[in-house]
Parts: C-alpha cells; structure tokens; sequence
C-alpha cells in the first residue's frame, strides 16, 4: 500500500480531504478511503472500477476511452454509483492515457454517474473542477424514485411545458398538461404509466425496438387512449436519460395522432417536443379525457 | 439546474402493491423465479428471488430493484442501446452483489417477463453470474435456475481475478488470458499474456515487471498523442514484442471478449519480426508471439539488396527493364531512397506514398503502398491520422478513396462510424483565430482575413479541423507535415510545401526528413514533383536563414 501512496501525487488539499492524481485505478489505496477524490489515468470500466470500489474514495475521475462496444469504457461509473461514490469519466482525446497529472490539467468530463452529478458535475465540465467539486460537495443519498432529472426545456405561450425526465413512471399530477420526454422503451409495460400520466404528447425510447416490435408497441395503444406520442432510436440517445433523448434523440417511430402534428420518422427530438406541445388538441382535449376516463 | 426535486411529488404513480402484478414462474431449492413486466413491479416481496423483469438493463430500472435484495436479476438488453445503457444495470448490481444477466434484445419482447421466460437467450453477464455459470447463449429459465442455486462466491466489491491458460507449445510456454497485467503471476514471464487495459505509460511499466515472452493489450482507443499504444515502443526497448487489439472490435477489461473477437491495431517492432500485423485475429497473434520466431522480411539493410525495390511493381515484374535497364535502375535508385529505412523509416514513407496516391486518384497504388506501410509496423492509428490529413488537404472524396484502400488492407475495422451525435462547440473568436494563425505563420495571411471577414463560421472550422489535423492527430505532428509535403509535392505546388517543411521543422524534422518526404512524390507523380518541391525547401529554408539573420 505504501508503494501505492508514492505513486500518487497532491493536486488540492482541504480540511475535508485531497485530490489525488495517479497514473492508475491499480494506485488508488487505503489512505484515501472516505477522504480523497482520486483522479486515475486509467479507463473507466467495471475491473479498474473494482480497485476504485475497494478503497471507497470520497470521488473518482477516469478516462472514457472512447467510450466502446457495449460501454465497456465508463462501465465502471455505474458499479461505482451502486456504492454512492460519485464518478466521472474524461473525453479520452483531452488528455493523455496513463498520466494522472495531465488528466487533472487538461482533463474535461464526458460522462457522470449520478452521485457526480449531485456533486455539480456536469459533462462538458474540466477535471479540475469535477474533483473540486466532488471534494467539496456530499452527494445527497437519493431514494432510485427520486432520482428523476426533471427539468422544464421550455414553455410555448399557450403555458404547454416540455419536460425533461428518465422515465415516463416519474410523471406528475399536472404532467397532463405538458410533453414529456423521457428515455424507458415504449412496449406494453410503459402503458399503464402513459394511462395514468396521460402526457399532452410523449417522447420515450425505442428500446432498441425488442423482438416483434414489442418497445413501440405501446405507441399503437397511446394512439387509441387520445396520446400523441414518438420514440427515439435507442442506438444513439442514452437510456434511463431523458436529457440524452431530448438532446441526441432522433424520431424512429411515432403514433398518428404525433404524425398529424407534423411530426416525422428522422426529425430530431427536440423539434418533435416542440410540435408535440403546439398541437392542436381538438382530438382529445384535456377536458374530454377527464370526462371520458380513458374509454376511447 | 433541474427543478427541485420535492419528495412528495416524487414518482406517485403504481406506489401501491396492487399495481405490481407479479408471476411465479418456477422454483428452485426454495428459491422462487418471479416475472415482472416492469422493474417497477419490485418490492420488499423480492428478496431473495430470482427476479425477471421485462424492463431494459439500465442503471435507472436497476435502482428500483436493488434495494428489495433480490438473489439474481435478469433483464433485457434492448440491443445494448447508445453508451451501453441497456446493459449498464449489470455494473450497478455486481457492485452490490448480486448476480445479473441479460436478455438479447431479438430473442425476447420488451415489457412480457413471461416470453422472456419462454423464449429469451442470455447475451451478456456479470461476474458473479458468471460465476454462477451463467454464460452468453443460454435459454433464460436455464440462467434462472444458476441464478437461483449457485453460490458466486465472494461477492464484496472489490477485485475480481479472472485467468485461464488457452494454448501450451510442450516447452514450458502457454497463451495466457487474465483481463488485467496486474494479475499477471511470476511465471508469466514463460508465457504469452492477453490482457485488457490501455498499453500507455502506466501498462508498459507493468509489463515489462512482469517481462512476458510476448504480449497483447488494449489499445486504449484514439487517445490523445496515441497514449493509449505508446508503451508499445518502450518495450520494443524493453526486448519484449507485443501488440495492442483495437477496442472497437472487444471490449476494454474483457481479455476474454479480446481473446474471441479482438482485432490488432498495432505491434511493436519486435512482435511485426514475428509476423504479428494490423488486421490480424488477438488469436492468431498470441500463437504467433509463442511460436517466437523471427521472420527475416524487411530486416535486411538495403545494401545487400539483389533484388529490385519492393515498392514497385514495374520493376518487379520487369516491364521497365525491358525496355531500358538503365532506366529501371534509375528508378529502382529513387525508390532505394524512398523504399528503405533512411532518414525516415520505409512505413512511413510508404504511408506518405499511399497518401500522395490517393489525392493523385490512384487507388490501386494507394492500396498497394498502404499494405507495405502496415506491413513494415505502421499502426492502426497512424493509417487514421493520414486520413484525416488527406480530408482537410484534399476533402472527403480522397478520403473516401483511402479509406476504401485502408479497408481492403485493414480491414474494415479502420474507420468505423461512431454513433454519437454532434457535440457542442465553443466558437473560436476570430481573434483567437488570428492567433493561432499568427503562432503558426507568424503573421495573419490575407486568405485568412477574408474568410474571417465574410465566412466566420467557416474559419471557424479550419480552425478546429487545422488544430487537430496539424497537432493533435492520432499520427504525431512532425509526420502529419511531412506527409502534407510529399501530397503537395505530388501536386507541384511550392508553395503549401514550404509551408508544411516549416511545419515539419517546427515539429522536429531534420532536413533530411524534408527532403526525404519530398522525394516520395516522385514515384507517384514523377520527377515533375521535384522542382517545385525543391523551390517550396528552399523558400523556407531562406525564411529560416532570414529570420536567423
């Protein structure tokens, strides 16, 4: 372990603990338990992730190489989270591999886990900072429900909003009112909270579309409850991220009530929310669905 | 930046236990195997079932399972989805210990527990299903049966060594696969080693610790300054051959995913003595690094050469020769410069070659250069780097041309599509622009005022294709301009080569290098490329000489 300690260096140093700089996951040791964020120029999967987790570190940042097949890169950002350790991954073409100092200098973020993003780190964000903030921030612990990213993307002049969050089950009373956009699939599961949120419009995930065509399923159902609503294609926005749907979410699929507001297979999310909220709503108003409880 | 989150607003939907609709699907030694249509549907009835639920395998449905302590998970892969967010769930779970599979996306719909059950297949794991015996392939109620009667062994959250010897030669030598060169053991030094980090700075200091009889890792993926394969050359040093895999073909930390798919991005000197190559399978690769036999191509220094230059299939075959033996020797002495070690090494000019070629339309020379760059040790990442070299010169229809080339002799692993989308970018002001042109050139030229006057976006994008093309390229600055030299020789125009030799000196090119790269047009757009070639040389060499004075 002393041997571990020599190959770390002090980047920061606060009453609350250290920023660590190392060269690898391999050098993160005991003496940094509960107390030091550890930036390591290593990858971010799920084996330098074990020598993370072992020693529970206050943060840690890594390298996202790349990101790769199936994630492999920053895989280790969500076993760290499992442990409430907050951890980010850098962009691997804004510093060299396997040079912790240059990491801390010229680092900047790619990739957060949540417990990160409780700390004020947000992707686009210098390594600098992210350890900054991961030293001097706590994570709040979070029940998984209220974990939900909410956030209003804007509101058109008729007060419709188009709201922003991972997953269409943390809708809220009033939602009946606004676009969500949120990143679970849309097969036969998603419709009982579709029933019961009953969005003005909604855009959720493909799911990578499943077997039969069984993760836009429920786009047909929404369609026949009075709920214009799309899909993205799962390969290139993020699931569980409703902000990655929005914003790198392109439309695979839609109902016919989405497509007679204009909206189309290839148009990017954001402009199939924005239809979606200034539709016409002579087909279902609100009004009429309270009254008709959903027998359409 | 999001709305305050407010506790008694959170997630009031199907809170009540009559909204989790749960099935008994089977039971094993007690322990019950349950379908939920949804992750949602969890809860404190769970623990210590084998849960199957219908949702992707993200983190978000994975934290509302989690907490109810389930034995096992499995849950769908939804096709692994963008940044492996489909499968990301299985990380969470391991951390918390609990074993955890998922279902492929086309076996199995999303959102029917039951079919999942009935008919869906595992395509992806975590260790401690692994350990279970859980393996990619299996019928789902197969998985949940380990699941519910294995025992994963230690399942604290902290190192996992995985390592199994894959192939012996009867002499003491094995193929030995471990995902990290940190579980390497004492006698690995007999053996050949297939593991799964970057081969950077810090893994070249743990391989040669170990000293393996050979080596292949992960290539780390397009880092900056080729960081991820620059221990490479350090072991060369070292006495040790090795090569990296190209982690768009396996995943980085799975030396066993590298083992049955990886692919070679780059060897070192010694491991291309032993026949290792670009393109070439990790398996065939590690079975060339235990054979350790040293193939004696393109070691011979060019004095003893017999035959004619390799480089040239007009002297090969003798076409020229017939006609004037004189005038083949001629042009077999041009090519003793540009197609042996020299100033600059054989692969590299033959990679200048192949870039000349293809701004000249001449695929097939492309192509046939291309090969004996990859051939003489150019990596993976520096057939990239003059990629892009060629779009910003020349534009996309060349690089279109020797992207094809690079395919055919790569594979078509060389330039593959990334799915991420645009990124944001800050604009470069146009007196940041001035100055970086100014840092470069010394002075503002007027080309670059009028495009800054009328098209600032426009410069704007030279600019960041110019930063990263010029500087930050996946081959090292001094080659970028040194090949820039040879294509803008190829197309007679001085000018851009004085331009790039003053680049390439700036960067550490002696003016044997320059002259070198200059020469290598001849071959592949004749000696009426020298002339102006020369005259770009010399003007820069008076702007040195004045500046000096």
């Amino acid at each position: 372990m002393n041997d571990a300690v020599e190959r770390q260096s002090v980047a920061l140093s606060n009453a609350r603990g250290r920023v660590m700089c190392m060269d690898s996951a391999y050098d993160v040791a005991a003496a940094n338990t509960d107390r030091d964020v550890v930036v390591n120029a290593s990858y971010c999967g799920v084996l330098p992730a074990r020598f993370v987790g072992r020693h529970r570190p206050r943060g840690a940042v890594g390298v996202d190489c790349g990101v790769g097949p199936a994630g492999a890169g920053i895989a280790g950002l969500w076993y760290l989270e499992a442990l409430r350790v907050p951890a980010a991954a850098a962009d691997v073409m804004s510093s060299r591999l396997g040079d912790g100092e240059d990491l801390f200098r010229r680092g900047v973020i790619s990739h957060v886990n949540e417990p990160a993003g409780c700390c004020g780190v947000e992707r686009g964000m210098s390594v600098a900072d992210a350890a900054t903030r991961m030293l001097e921030v706590d994570p709040v612990d979070r029940a998984a429900d209220a974990i939900d990213n909410r956030e209003v993307m804007l509101t058109t002049e008729s007060g419709r909003a188009v709201v922003c969050t991972d997953s269409i089950a943390f809708g809220r009373p009033g939602d009946e009112h606004n676009v969500l956009v949120t990143a679970g699939h849309t097969g036969r599961s998603a419709v009982p909270y579709l029933t019961k949120v009953r969005p003005f419009g909604f855009i959720c995930s493909d799911g990578g579309r499943g077997a039969e065509d069984s993760g836009i399923v429920g786009l047909e159902l929404a369609n026949a409850l009075g709920l214009a609503g799309a899909t993205v294609d799962a390969l290139g926005a993020a699931m569980g991220d409703g902000h990655s749907t929005y914003v790198d979410g392109v439309i695979s699929a839609c109902n016919e009530l989405a497509t007679s507001a204009g909206v189309r297979i290839g148009m990017a999310a954001s402009d199939a929310a924005l239809l979606l909220a200034q539709r016409r709503a002579d087909v279902a108003t609100i009004n009429d669905i309270d009254e008709e409880k959903g027998t359409r | 930046m999001n709305e305050a989150s407010q506790p008694a607003d959170i997630a009031p939907l199907l809170d009540r236990p009559e909204d989790h609709p749960q099935e008994e699907a089977a039971t094993h030694d007690g322990c019950r195997v349950m379908l939920i249509d949804s992750a949602r549907y969890c809860d404190e009835r769970n623990q210590g079932d084998v849960v199957i639920a219908a949702s992707y395998c993200g983190v978000l449905p994975v934290r509302l399972v989690a907490p109810h302590r389930p034995r096992g998970v499995i849950a769908h892969d939804v096709g692994i989805a963008a940044d492996g967010s489909g499968i990301a769930g299985l990380w969470y779970l391991e951390a918390l210990g609990i074993p955890a599979a998922a279902t492929a996306a086309e076996s199995a719909e999303l959102g029917n527990a039951r079919d999942m059950f009935d008919a869906g297949t595992i395509s992806r794991v975590n260790i401690l299903a692994e350990r279970c015996g859980v393996v990619p392939g299996m019928p789902l109620a197969e998985a949940a049966a380990l699941l519910a009667t294995r025992d994963p062994g230690n399942r604290d959250a902290t190192t996992k060594v995985r390592r199994e010897t894959k192939q012996s030669d009867g002499a003491g030598h094995s193929i030995v696969v471990t995902d990290s060169i940190v579980f390497a053991l004492e006698e690995d030094a007999a053996n050949v080693l297939v593991t799964a980090g970057h081969t950077g700075k810090t893994g070249a200091v743990f391989i040669e610790a170990v000293s393996p009889r050979g080596f292949i890792c992960a290539d780390g993926g397009p880092a900056k300054n080729g960081s991820g394969t620059s221990g490479l050359a350090a072991l060369d040093e070292a006495g040790l051959p090795g090569a990296c895999y190209d982690i768009s073909t396996a995943g980085m930390g799975d030396a066993f995913d590298a083992w049955e798919r990886g692919l070679v991005s780059a060897t070192n000197q010694l491991a291309a003595r032993r026949g290792v190559r670009p393109g070439q399978t990790v398996q065939h690769a590690a079975a060339l690094l235990l054979a350790d036999t040293e193939t004696t191509a393109n070691t011979e220094p060019s004095e003893t050469w017999t035959e004619w230059p390799e480089g040239s299939p007009w002297l090969q075959s003798g076409v020229v020769a017939a006609v004037s033996q004189k005038f083949a020797n001629g042009l077999a002495r041009v090519r003793d410069v540009t197609d042996a070690d020299g100033a600059l090494t054989a692969a590299q000019k033959a990679l200048f070659m192949a870039s000349a070629a293809a701004v000249k339309g001449h695929s097939a020379m492309t192509e046939r250069e291309l090969r004996r760059a990859v051939d003489g040790g150019i990596t993976l990442d520096a057939v990239r780097g003059a990629g892009i070299a060629v779009l910003i010169s020349r534009g996309e229809g060349v690089f279109e041309r020797f992207r094809d080339a690079a395919h055919v002799v790569l594979g078509p692993h060389t330039f593959v599509a990334n799915q991420a989308m645009r990124p944001p970018v800050t604009p470069t002001s146009t007196d940041e622009a001035f100055a970086y042109f100014t840092e470069y050139f010394g002075f503002v030229p007027p080309y670059i005022e009028l495009m800054a006057a009328h098209a600032p976006a426009a410069l704007d994008g030279y600019v960041l294709m110019r930063q990263f093309a010029l500087a930050e390229n996946l081959l090292e600055a001094r080659l970028v301009e040194l090949l820039l030299c040879t294509v803008n020789a190829a197309e007679f125009f001085a000018r851009f080569v004085d331009v790039h030799a003053g680049g390439a000196r700036r960067a550490g090119a002696s003016e044997a290098q320059v002259v070198e790269a200059v020469v290598c047009a001849i071959p592949v757009a004749g000696v009426a490329s020298w002339l102006p070639g020369a005259d770009g040389i010399a003007a820069g060499v008076d702007t040195v000489a004045g500046s000096a004075g």
